[in-house]
């Protein structure tokens, strides 16, 4: 058993695998059981040294030079001039930022192009009810953009003509026969009456007499069955 | 009638022979390299996975892998030290990968036989349990330790090879040894007393 005192720096004697010196040696001079347990160590520490040199110095297969040698000449070339992949990273992500803001860009502008075609031809006015002749008062609802929109426009027809046609069509209105003349009458005399400017004039010199109507003659109805749906 | 001629540019033929030229003395210049440094990658993962087959393989990747880089690593010192670290990181990864494999079956497999013959040899005992503790190591002070242990590196060279202070790598050996030392001191007791 060594002295307590020299334990710890024989251990670090033998594993620095050095001399030992001055307080130590005098006393490793003197001393059996620390000269004892110095050599155990070294010992040790050898066997180490030996345990280690097998696997650290194992001799070299010859097929391994071989199979390297057939394995560069398959082809694998060294890589030059690769660029280094943060490279194409970096590279890739300006790429898809730079087509996100093309295609937003895009997008807008359509959609202010579309925007500004809808109010400029499917806005109505009070006075003229064809819309033609209007000026070129903006409308903003949505619901207008919206409605011309989803509407089914035919192909090969311009979209211009398309709502143009369809905001100049007049109201159909089912009337019996023999009331189609007072109706038409009544129309011409709409469109004939000189233009209000509603802010100054006379709201009661504007309107237009009520129209006389007579009473309505209702002919007694015949009952008929229709030829294609007589039973069999 | 006129005869048509199938013909190479010239500039084209010149190019293709120059990089198959560039290419062969790049080949050539690699092949000495491996001649030099082929046994030192084989004997890093050699010591890290005690297996012939296993460091074989890992070798041979870590030299492909080398010559891919090649045209970074012409400086000998340079390819040298990553060499090393190529082949010792694939080596780890090998035997890490071994140990959970060999975990798993385990799991399924029989118990393995314990040895009952008394008269087994101390120093295979000694052996075993010096890989284990190698391998318990952590890893800069294992690499520093193998390359020590090689035949022919002394402290300066593995400095070298590793691109670390003389003082480092004698501190790191140090405690690498005297590591072992404290896992082992108990085996060899046994081992005498038996």
């Amino acid at each position: 058993m060594p002295c307590e005192k020299y334990q710890a720096a024989l251990i670090e004697l033998a594993a620095a695998d050095a001399e030992a010196g001055g307080e130590l040696r005098t006393h490793l001079d003197g001393c059996i059981s620390c000269r004892a347990a110095l050599a155990a160590e070294q010992a040790l520490f050898d066997a180490i040294d030996v345990g280690l040199r097998p696997s650290a110095n194992a001799e070299l297969p010859p097929s391994l030079l071989a199979n390297v040698s057939a394995r560069l000449a398959e082809g694998s070339a060294p890589q030059r001039g690769w660029l280094p992949v943060w490279v194409l990273a970096a590279a890739t992500a300006v790429m898809v930022v730079g087509i996100v803001g093309v295609q937003r860009g895009w997008r807008a502008k359509t959609e202010q192009a579309s925007k500004d075609l809808t109010v400029l031809e499917s806005s109505p006015s009070a006075d003229t009810p064809s819309g033609k002749g209007m000026g070129a008062k903006k409308l903003s609802t949505s619901s207008v953009r919206t409605t011309i929109r989803r509407r089914a426009v035919p192909a090969g027809v311009p979209l211009s003509e398309t709502l143009t046609s369809a905001t100049a069509v007049e109201p159909e209105v089912l009337v019996a026969p023999d009331q189609e003349l007072l109706l038409a009458e009544y129309a011409r005399a709409l469109q004939n009456r000189p233009p209000v400017n509603r802010a100054s004039a006379n709201p009661e010199a504007s309107l237009i007499e009520p129209m006389q109507l007579g009473p309505i003659e209702i002919a007694q109805l015949e009952v008929k069955p229709l030829p294609d749906l007589q039973p069999k | 009638m006129q005869e048509l001629v199938l013909i190479q540019p010239r500039g084209a033929a010149g190019t293709e022979w120059t990089s198959e030229a560039a290419s062969a003395a790049v080949r050539r210049e690699f092949e000495e390299r491996l001649a030099e440094c082929g046994p030192l990658a084989y004997r890093v993962a050699r010591g890290v996975l005690r297996n012939s087959a296993d460091a074989e393989d890992v070798a041979q990747e870590a030299l492909l892998r080398a010559y891919r880089r090649f045209h970074r690593l012409r400086d000998r010192n340079r390819f040298r030290a990553w060499l090393v670290r190529i082949t010792f990181r694939l080596a780890l990864d090998r035997a890490r990968s071994a140990k959970r494999r060999e975990q798993r079956e385990t799991l399924w497999a029989q118990p393995v036989p314990r040895p009952t013959t008394e008269d087994l040899a101390a120093s295979s005992e000694f052996q075993a349990h010096l890989d284990r503790a190698v391998e318990a190591l952590p890893e800069k002070l294992r690499l520093v330790l193998l390359l020590s242990a090689m035949e022919g590196h002394t402290q300066e060279e593995v400095a070298a090879i590793l691109g670390l202070p003389l003082g480092t790598v004698k501190s790191r050996l140090f405690f690498a040894r005297k590591q072992l030392a404290e896992k082992l001191r108990c085996h060899v007791k046994n081992i005498k007393r038996r």
